[in-house]
């Protein structure tokens, strides 16, 4: 039970992997209006990529997840990009939440793992961003909160759903480190 | 069979060691062919040693090297037979053992040879003889002896068995084996007073026992067992008061006292046994049984007929006898103690929601509910299925259950008074609370309603596979196999490790008559690199064998579905045989309870769901087959009814190529097996399709071998009376129609089926006689007389109108009825046909209608109405594929 005053819920944590994917596509096509295709899913069980993603059970039931990448504009199959090497970024792909689930700290526990992962594994990396659509006012104000900022507008982004625009939202990583 | 027949060799060698000096004289003077020279007896004391170590093959050199040149000796043919047998060459075995006897009548080692190969084809009565005849030439050869008395146990021979227990004893009266093994001879046999008698001579012949002992303790309880089973239940406490100190298991003891001293009638004290044994384990479900019968003064045993000892009422499946409302009154105080006693008690809550009504009952039912919403237990409907026997209750569920939806959806509250302020339920209550109702809906075939809750479930948090697997159910109950079968799919892909899941999506595809995707799926989970049929078959998996055997028989490919079937009759067999090792396991482990039980379980092997199952599954192929012969491939063509020509030549040709490769199993990799050991190589099968079984020339005799096993085995089970009349008529036999028709006589008012099997018999016994059709006087006299006792002397018809009068008219009564109706007088057809498309409206499930169609299809025959009834289900059960226009059978989703 959850106190009224001081919203939030006892989750716990896991990773995707080859037995559970099925249930990340199921929460993911809920949450999104957008499908992704079986190769997000298959690169989510990349060796090497295990943290990358992560999951909130709550009761034993998948209620969010988080799903991010390294990309680095050299290379073409994010498989092989070194974290280290310079120009590295990452993206989130997704993070989502049941919408009965929101509003009890579960995104910001997903995301405050990003950034402590980021800060503990990956210290050299240019940034994190993603994208969001220019209508989601909601997200736009959650990623604020933690020092997210939109850094440009791309027209016409989304193919099949209504705003197409999004923007750029990012989050800097090394000059948090260097100060 | 190698091992038993080890002691026997030895003797063998003792008894050519030891022949006396004169007779051998006097059999070589006469060139006795049965004495071999100094070389050849040395070659055969090498075949014996080959033969004890099991080393087959080499054995079998050395007897063939005697054999050249004595072809005629019956020792070295006895053994030889022995060989064969462990090399599995039935045939050749069979040969030499003959041979053996011919060459010499009186060698007990041929006999016994003989014997052994009939054991080994479960030929019991013949091996019986076999050692009975060999041991006339070696009265006391031990090892002839033990083969004997095993057999005569596996038999049930139990004057036998007696009688060779106590040659043992008299022999060896110091071995404790030996006289256990006479006690239980004579409690098997049902002597009680002998065995009793026979244990305390054997006390008395041992120094007495100071320190319990798990082997001698069991003796007592035994002892006490059969002290209960004479019925003087004070000498029987009396007796396990005595014995306390020596058993170990003091749990087990308190547990037979509790029995003891309910059944003497001394419920206080028996009440305080049960407390206090649920006081070491709260969630033992039997000692709460037995708690609400003591503390309500029930005597033992009351409202079960046919309780058997040492079966006790204190079983979940046993259901409470009625308990007034001061016998309720009484148990819910002593529960409530109880709960503030154990509060972390599950049982001790649920239990009272079995006895108790109305306010007391919704009360405790909310409290009982509501950590489970909270916690997300998934079985919470399969915990309370239970309870929906009883209207009232379920009245009461709906009302609970809803009252939860309600104020979660109004404060997110669930209705409990002792609530804090100022706390929220967290969101998944909500969850549990909607897949609670949609079960629940379900349950009353609701499948609208059901559906409608399972959506809001499934669009509040989609992640539950619970979820998932229940639209697969309802979809089932609402007569859509095909999606159930899918949608089980689904709820599979969000857990790849989940067994369960696998294995269930296996059961869904063969209910979706798919057994070939069926054998895909199961294959993921059996062991790798073995073709699953295979490997299920060596692990005696039933379920499945019988799920696939029922689903060839809808799709009428009966040669398969026989298959199954005898692959399931073959496990029934091995089970017995597997008896052979415990007779001698659990008396020397001194287990002598559990093998009383193993004995009792084995005697009723027959009556065990799965084998009353695939007999009858066995006669139903058997008598389709008879109805309408096995054509070469005819099952085909209606599974690929629909396709065009090419397409269905395709899907027949890619079938074969996919039934062929699913009969040879995949090439193993040496030395996979358990322990390393190498597996023997298959064998080809001789008829992949099953179309040998299928086309046997008197189907109706094979299916009376198993119709003959289940009226013995199950006389109380009105299917197997209905089958049998069918059967019998067919065959002729109208006494032994006559005779189920008897059994069936007490089900025909409450069972529209027995009803409907009577009618029919009658009707044919009618025609039969009208005909002409038994000739012998007596036997028609018979059959005339009992058929006036059945009717009252009314006629078909005036029965059938009371019988209708009678009610109540359930659909599948009113389809019997129209079924009867046309059968008699076939111008009603129109006018029942007519009726059962009104039926429509009553029913409750499509299952209500199914036989209804098939009636109006085949028999009556109107294609009209047949329209008319197939609109009017599809409208009120629009999942069902059965009901569906043809065109949208499979787009049908919601």
């Amino acid at each position: 039970r959850i106190s009224t005053s001081m919203p939030h819920l006892p989750v716990e944590y896991g990773n995707v992997t080859p037995k559970n994917v099925g249930q990340v596509r199921v929460l993911n096509q809920h949450i999104f209006p957008i499908v992704y295709a079986d190769k997000f899913y298959s690169d989510l069980l990349l060796p090497g990529k295990a943290d990358l993603s992560r999951l909130a059970y709550y009761n034993d039931v998948l209620v969010g997840a988080l799903c991010c990448r390294l990309e680095n504009e050299k290379a073409e199959d994010i498989a092989v990009v070194d974290p280290s090497s310079k120009g590295v970024r990452m993206y989130i792909m997704t993070l989502g939440v049941l919408a009965p689930y929101r509003e009890l700290g579960i995104g910001s526990q997903l995301l405050q793992h990003l950034l402590d992962l980021v800060a503990k594994k990956y210290p050299h990396l240019e940034d994190i961003y993603l994208h969001v659509q220019t209508s989601n006012k909601l997200a736009l104000d959650f990623y604020a909160k933690f020092g997210f900022q939109n850094i440009a507008t791309i027209p016409d982004y989304y193919k099949r759903i209504d705003p197409p625009d999004c923007y750029i939202v990012s989050k800097k990583v090394r000059p948090a480190i260097e100060k | 069979a190698s091992s038993l027949a080890a002691g026997c060799g030895a003797r063998v060698a003792a008894y050519v060691r030891l022949m006396p000096p004169k007779q051998l004289q006097v059999q070589q003077q006469q060139q006795n062919p049965q004495v071999l020279p100094a070389k050849e007896a040395n070659l055969f004391k090498t075949a014996l040693k080959f033969y004890n170590g099991k080393k087959y093959k080499k054995g079998l050199r050395s007897v063939d090297q005697i054999l050249v040149k004595f072809p005629k000796h019956a020792e070295t043919l006895g053994i030889k037979a022995l060989v064969l047998n462990s090399l599995d060459r039935m045939e050749e075995a069979h040969v030499a053992a003959r041979e053996g006897i011919k060459s010499d009548v009186r060698s007990f080692v041929c006999w016994h040879a003989l014997g052994v190969l009939h054991r080994t084809e479960h030929n019991y009565p013949e091996a019986s003889k076999c050692f009975r005849t060999a041991l006339r030439f070696d009265e006391r050869n031990d090892r002839i002896l033990r083969d004997l008395n095993l057999l005569q146990v596996m038999m049930r021979d139990y004057t036998g068995y007696i009688d060779t227990r106590r040659k043992f004893l008299e022999q060896r009266p110091s071995l404790r084996a030996n006289w256990i093994g006479l006690i239980t001879a004579y409690h098997l046999a049902g002597n009680n007073q002998v065995a009793l008698k026979t244990i305390l001579t054997y006390e008395d012949s041992i120094q007495p026992v100071a320190e319990p002992e798990f082997e001698h303790g069991e003796l007592l309880l035994y002892k006490n067992l059969i002290i209960e089973q004479m019925g003087d239940m004070s000498a029987a406490i009396e007796d396990l008061n005595k014995c306390e100190r020596l058993v170990i298991d003091k749990t087990q003891h308190q547990e037979i006292m509790g029995r003891l001293t309910h059944q003497a009638g001394r419920f206080e004290y028996a009440e305080k046994i049960w407390r206090d044994l649920i006081f070491k384990n709260s969630e033992h479900y039997a000692y709460h049984q037995a708690l609400i019968l003591t503390r309500s003064r029930i005597p033992y045993g009351q409202g079960l007929p046919d309780l058997k000892l040492p079966a006790t009422p204190y079983d979940r499946k046993a259901s409470l006898p009625h308990l007034n409302d001061d016998q309720v009154a009484t148990l819910e105080s002593v529960y409530d103690d109880l709960a503030g006693a154990y509060p972390r008690s599950n049982l001790v809550k649920r239990v009272p929601l079995t006895f108790t009504r109305g306010e007391s009952f919704k009360r405790r039912l909310l409290a009982y509910i509501v950590p489970y919403l909270r916690k997300g237990i998934p079985s919470l409907f399969g915990d309370l299925k239970a309870l929906y026997t009883d209207k009232d209750k379920v009245a009461a569920i709906e009302e609970v259950a809803l009252a939860c939806e309600t104020s979660l959806r109004t404060n997110r509250s669930l209705p409990l008074k002792q609530d804090k302020e100022g706390e929220q339920e967290s969101p998944s209550s909500m969850l549990w609370a909607l897949f609670f109702l949609a079960q629940h809906y379900d349950r009353l075939e609701q499948h609208d309603k059901a559906f409608k809750y399972l959506e809001e479930a499934l669009n509040h948090t989609p992640t539950v596979i619970e979820l998932h697997m229940f639209k697969a159910r309802i979809y089932k109950h609402a007569g859509n196999l095909a999606l159930a079968a899918e949608a089980f799919d689904s709820a599979r892909k969000m857990d790849f490790a989940d067994r369960y899941l696998n294995t269930k999506t296996t059961l869904y595809l063969l209910r979706a008559d798919k057994p070939t995707e069926a054998d895909r799926m199961i294959g993921l989970f059996t062991k790798e690199g073995e073709n699953p049929v295979i490997y299920l078959a060596e692990m005696q998996a039933c379920r499945y064998e019988l799920e696939k055997a029922e689903s060839f028989y809808r799709t009428g490919q009966y040669g398969l579905a026989l298959k199954m079937l005898k692959a399931i009759d073959k496990h029934f067999v091995d089970i017995r045989d597997d008896e052979t090792d415990f007779h001698g396991y659990c008396l020397r482990r001194g287990a002598l309870r559990a093998y009383y039980r193993m004995v009792e379980f084995e005697d009723d092997l027959f009556s065990q769901p799965y084998y009353v199952r695939m007999a009858k599954g066995f006669v139903r192929t058997y008598l389709a087959l008879h109805t309408k012969p096995a054509a070469p491939k005819a099952a085909e063509i209606d599974e690929y009814a629909g396709m065009s020509e090419i397409e269905r030549k395709k899907a027949i040709s890619k079938k074969k190529r996919e039934d062929a490769r699913k009969q040879v199993p995949e090439p193993k990799a040496k030395g996979k097996g358990p322990k390393g050991k190498q597996l023997p190589e298959a064998k080809p099968d001789p008829d992949p399709f099953g179309e040998a079984l299928a086309t046997i020339p008197d189907t109706l005799k094979e299916a009376s071998k198993y119709i003959t096993t289940l009226k013995l085995s199950v006389p109380k089970d009105v299917e197997v009376h209905i089958l049998a009349c069918d059967l019998y008529a067919r065959r002729q036999k109208y006494l032994l129609v006559l005779n189920s028709l008897r059994k069936l006589a007490k089900f025909v008012s409450s069972d529209p089926a027995a009803y409907r099997a009577q009618m029919f018999s009658l009707h044919t016994l009618h025609k039969v006689l009208e005909a002409g059709g038994v000739t012998h006087p007596e036997v028609r006299q018979v059959i005339e007389s009992e058929i006036r006792d059945i009717c009252g002397g009314k006629t078909l018809a005036q029965m059938h109108e009371a019988h209708m009068a009678q009610g109540p008219l359930t659909p599948h009564l009113r389809t019997v009825g129209a079924e009867v109706s046309v059968l008699l007088d076939p111008s009603c057809a129109p006018a029942q046909g007519a009726g059962l498309v009104d039926m429509v409206a009553t029913a409750n499930t499509y299952k209500d209608c199914v036989s209804a169609y098939g009636l109006l299809q085949h028999t009556i025959a109107n294609p009209a109405t047949t329209d008319a009834f197939q609109k009017a289900c599809h409208k009120k059960f629009p999942q069902a594929t059965l009901f569906a226009p043809p065109q949208a059978s499979s787009s049908e989703t919601r």
